[in-house]
């Protein structure tokens, strides 16, 4: 996921000083990494360069003088694009829950049971986090728990997989 | 609060379950999972005092339920325990308030205060509207509903849940679980809830796991 789309598709709807888009795109997008100040100013400074993004000004409120950028006819295009951009479905499995099931083979089982316990663990956590009614925090949450879901039903296969091949 | 000591049972040639021993707390949520034919219903019933066990203990606030006889039995669960079916098994004749006032004319409550404690029920479970309504008539969600109110309906200790919501997938499942739960916890009301979706079991304070009819050895019980 390219931070830089998402800035500009928060700044589509009005111009804004690097701290807001902090701010936005860590409200917006609930349950990602929060975005540090570094790699705001340094995506910014990437789409002025890339003719994305231009300064259109500064803005004082109280506390130090904030530049304002605002998105260009070429950003709007490249925002666009990326948004109807189909993500290749998973063209690897790169989980490393898979890679230490695939080298462990049938001695991962009680790795399995481990892991089943820390990730319902997680989704109790997320599920106390829905009851904030907050809508960017349920929906990341919702996606969050339902990735682990998936986890969670083929940890159930492995494991089914694992006693038929004791079985075998 | 509740406890199973070493509960087996066997169907046919079948071991449902195998020497499970597991305690419930006042007030806690417990999910049961596992797989299909792990044994989750029959761990449920006989802690909710429907099956007997063949051997073992299962004892509710120290007294032992497993050997009463079966009016003592009857008794018992009318009062301690409420139950809610995957389906809701509502009484399709009788209206919504009709049907969360049964469990207390069957304890002997007067009609009238049993129609009233039935009326704040619903009103509990945002379903005030449907109380005159038959079964018949309500949406999927308001039966659930119905359902969650008449299982709570007499201050049980413990609630047991079967699938409660079925599915998940709708955001109305969803309510309703949390309808149930938040209202249980409200009362210290523990919940027994056996479920196969992790999504489900994510809202409980704990997870029971049963795999062949016993705990796995290491396994939180």
């Amino acid at each position: 996921m390219s931070t830089g789309h998402v800035l500009l598709g928060l700044l589509v709807e009005r111009p804004k000083h690097g701290y807001e888009l902090k701010k936005e795109h860590d409200h917006r997008l609930a349950g990602a990494k929060p975005l540090p100040y570094g790699q705001v100013y340094a995506t910014l400074q990437r789409l002025e360069r890339d003719g994305f993004a231009e300064v259109s000004g500064t803005r004082q409120e109280g506390g130090p003088e904030r530049t304002v950028y605002s998105i260009t006819d070429g950003g709007r295009t490249e925002l666009e694009r990326w948004l109807n951009t189909v993500e290749p479905p998973a063209p690897y499995v790169t989980s490393p829950l898979f890679s230490r099931v695939a080298v462990a083979g049938t001695a991962a089982d009680g790795f399995l049971m481990r892991q089943r316990e820390a990730h319902l663990a997680r989704m109790r956590e997320l599920t106390a986090q829905k009851a904030s009614d907050v809508p960017a925090q349920v929906l990341a949450a919702d996606y969050a728990l339902q990735h682990l879901d998936a986890d969670l039903r083929w940890i159930e296969t492995a494991l089914a997989r694992m006693k038929e091949d004791d079985l075998a | 609060m509740l406890e199973a000591r070493n509960v087996s049972k066997t169907y046919g040639r079948t071991k449902a379950l195998a020497e499970v021993s597991l305690e419930i707390a006042e007030g806690e949520i417990v999910a049961v999972t596992g797989p299909s034919g792990a044994g989750k219903s029959t761990l449920m019933h006989c802690l909710a005092g429907v099956v007997r066990p063949e051997s073992g203990e299962v004892v509710l606030d120290g007294r032992r339920i497993d050997t009463l006889v079966e009016a003592e039995l009857t008794a018992l669960r009318r009062e301690s325990f409420g139950i809610v079916f995957q389906f809701g098994e509502l009484v399709p004749e009788l209206t919504a308030a009709e049907n969360v006032a049964l469990p207390l004319l069957f304890n002997r409550r007067d009609r009238r205060e049993a129609m009233a404690t039935a009326a704040e029920w619903l009103a509990r479970l945002n379903v005030s509207d449907c109380a005159d309504q038959r079964i018949g008539e309500l949406s999927g969600g308001q039966r659930q509903r119905v359902a969650v109110a008449r299982a709570l309906v007499t201050g049980p200790r413990v609630v047991f849940a079967d699938e409660p919501t079925g599915s998940l997938d709708s955001t109305g499942g969803e309510q309703v679980l949390r309808a149930l739960l938040d209202t249980a916890r409200a009362d210290r009301t523990a919940v027994v809830m056996v479920t196969h979706d992790n999504r489900v079991a994510a809202y409980a304070d704990r997870e029971i796991v049963l795999r062949d009819g016993a705990v796995p050895a290491g396994a939180p019980r």
